[in-house]
C-alpha cells in the first residue's frame, strides 16, 4: 500500500509538474535592445532572442481609479454629480462582463465623490460596489464592508481611501486566485474608462486646464498597456469586439499626441532608500486632440454603462 | 472499479496542482509582500507567478510626475535572493537592487511622467541538482496619497 501510494505521488508530481510548467507564463515578443552596439547583428539578434525566450511572464499595470483621481486632484474644480454613472442602472448589469466593467466604473465614481467629500454619495457608491462584488462571487473580507467601520470612517477621507483600495485589492486578489484574471482585467478597464471620462468631461471647453490636459495625454502609455492586458485574456472573444474597435480608435487618437522622453540624472539616497529620477517627458497636445479622445472615450463609456 | 477510482484520483490531483500552486502564491503575496508597501497605498493589481531559476519576468508600468512610488519584489526562500531592476524604455538601468544588498523594496520619486520596466531575475542555482528550483515571485506597486 505504502509503495503504491508513493508511486502514485511520484507519477502525480512528475506529470503535474510537467503540465504546470508547460502551461505557465506567456512568452514575450522580441522587443529588447542590446546594450552593446559593436557586436555583429546576428549575434545581437541571437542575444535578444535568448533574452526574449527567458522572459517568462509579462505583467501590465494600469493606474487604478484612485490613482487617476489623485492625478486630477490639484485642478480645483467644482463637484458635478451629473457626470457620474447613475446608481439606478445597477440592476441592468447582469452578465459577468457588465458587472465587472461597472464595478470598475463605480470605483472611479467613488474615488471622485471621495475627493470632494460627498459622504452620502460615497456611501451609496460603496453599497453599489458591494452588490456587484457579491454578484461576481467575490467574498467580502470581514471588516471591509462592516457597517460600523464605514460609519466610523466615512468622514475621514484617508480612511475611505484605504477602504476603497482594500475593496479593489481584495477583488483583484480573489479573482486572480481563482483563475479569473480576465474578470479582474475588466474591472481595471471599467475604472480606467470612467476615470478618463471624468477627467475629459470636467474640462472647461472655453478655458481647458493645461495640467489636466497633460494628465489625459499621459494616458497614452496606459492605452497600450490596457490593450495588451485585454488581448491577453480576450483576444478571440467576440463579446468584446466593440470595445476593442473603440480602443483601436482611441489608440489612433493617442498616437497623434507626442510624448518625448529625455533621460535625466538618477540619484539614489541609500539612507532613506529613495531613488529620484530626474528625466523629462515633454508633452505635445492640443485641445482638439483631447476633444477627439473625449468623443471616443464617451462612446466607450456609453457602451459599457448602457 | 479500483482502477477507475485510482485513475480519477490521479486526474483530480493533477488538475488541482497548478491551481494550488497559484493559490499558494497569492496567499504568500498577501501575507508576506503586501505589508512591505505600508504606508504606501497598494494600487490593487496583483502581479505574481511561479518562476523557475534563470527565469525573467517583466512588469510594464507608468510613473506619474510628482508622485512617489514604492516597488516591492518578494520571493519564496526556495529560489534564493531575487534581483530586480528598474529600466527606462531605452532599457537604461535606473535602479538595481543587487547594488543595495538585494533590498526587497525601494522608493522612487519621478519628476516627469514616464514608462518604467521592472525586470525581475531569478538567480540560477550554483549547485548541480537534478530538480529545477521554482517558487512564487510577486511584484507590487504602491503610491503615496497627497
Amino acid at each position: 500500500m505504502f509503495f503504491r501510494l508513493n508511486k502514485l505521488a511520484l507519477i502525480t508530481f512528475a506529470v503535474g509538474t510537467g503540465f504546470f510548467l508547460a502551461c505557465s507564463g506567456d512568452k514575450k515578443d522580441t522587443r529588447g535592445k542590446s546594450d552593446n552596439g559593436n557586436i555583429n547583428e546576428n549575434l545581437q539578434q541571437k542575444n535578444i532572442q535568448e533574452y526574449a525566450n527567458q522572459v517568462k511572464t509579462i505583467f501590465y499595470n494600469i493606474p487604478s481609479p484612485v490613482e487617476m483621481a489623485e492625478l486630477t486632484q490639484k485642478a480645483n474644480l467644482t463637484y458635478n454629480s451629473d457626470i457620474l454613472n447613475s446608481l439606478d442602472k445597477i440592476d441592468q448589469y447582469t452578465s459577468t462582463k457588465s458587472m465587472a466593467l461597472n464595478l470598475g466604473v463605480y470605483g472611479a465614481d467613488l474615488s471622485y465623490t471621495r475627493l470632494y467629500d460627498q459622504i452620502q454619495e460615497s456611501i451609496n457608491y460603496l453599497s453599489a460596489i458591494r452588490k456587484l462584488s457579491e454578484e461576481l462571487g467575490v467574498p467580502q473580507e470581514e471588516g471591509a464592508f462592516a457597517l460600523s467601520r464605514l460609519e466610523e470612517n466615512i468622514n475621514n477621507r484617508d480612511s475611505l481611501l484605504f477602504i476603497i483600495t482594500d475593496l479593489y485589492a481584495n477583488a483583484d486578489l480573489y479573482l486572480k486566485e481563482n483563475e479569473r484574471s480576465g474578470t479582474a482585467a475588466l474591472i481595471i478597464t471599467g475604472g480606467w474608462i470612467e476615470a478618463l471620462y471624468i477627467s475629459t468631461n470636467i474640462l472647461d471647453d472655453d478655458n481647458p486646464n493645461p495640467e489636466i490636459m497633460e494628465r489625459i495625454a499621459e494616458q497614452k502609455f496606459s492605452v497600450d498597456n490596457l490593450i495588451a492586458l485585454l488581448k491577453k485574456h480576450y483576444k478571440e472573444n467576440e463579446s468584446l469586439s466593440d470595445i476593442f474597435s473603440l480602443f483601436d480608435q482611441l489608440k489612433q487618437s493617442y498616437d497623434k499626441i507626442e510624448l518625448i522622453y529625455k533621460p535625466g540624472k538618477v540619484i539614489t539616497d541609500e539612507e532613506i532608500r529613495l531613488t529620484s529620477i530626474n528625466s523629462k517627458t515633454q508633452v505635445y497636445v492640443n485641445f482638439d486632440q483631447i476633444k477627439e479622445i473625449r468623443e471616443i472615450n464617451n462612446k466607450l463609456r456609453a457602451l459599457i454603462i448602457s | 472499479m479500483k482502477n477507475l477510482i485510482k485513475k480519477l484520483s490521479i486526474y483530480f490531483i493533477l488538475s488541482a496542482l497548478p491551481f494550488l500552486s497559484h493559490s499558494q502564491c497569492k496567499s504568500f503575496t498577501k501575507q508576506v509582500c503586501m505589508p512591505k508597501l505600508n504606508p504606501y497605498i497598494y494600487n490593487g493589481q496583483l502581479n505574481s507567478a511561479i518562476l523557475n531559476e534563470g527565469d525573467i519576468a517583466e512588469l510594464v508600468l507608468t510613473f506619474y510626475g510628482g508622485q512617489d512610488y514604492r516597488i516591492a519584489v518578494c520571493s519564496e526562500e526556495s529560489i534564493g535572493k531575487v534581483q530586480f531592476k528598474l529600466l527606462d524604455t531605452d532599457r537604461n538601468t535606473i535602479f538595481d537592487n543587487s547594488e543595495q544588498e538585494f533590498a526587497i523594496f525601494w522608493d522612487f520619486r519621478c519628476n516627469s511622467t514616464q514608462q518604467i520596466i521592472v525586470e525581475v531575475l531569478v538567480p540560477e542555482s550554483e549547485a548541480i541538482e537534478d530538480a529545477v528550483k521554482s517558487g512564487c515571485v510577486s511584484i507590487l506597486v504602491g503610491f503615496l496619497s497627497k
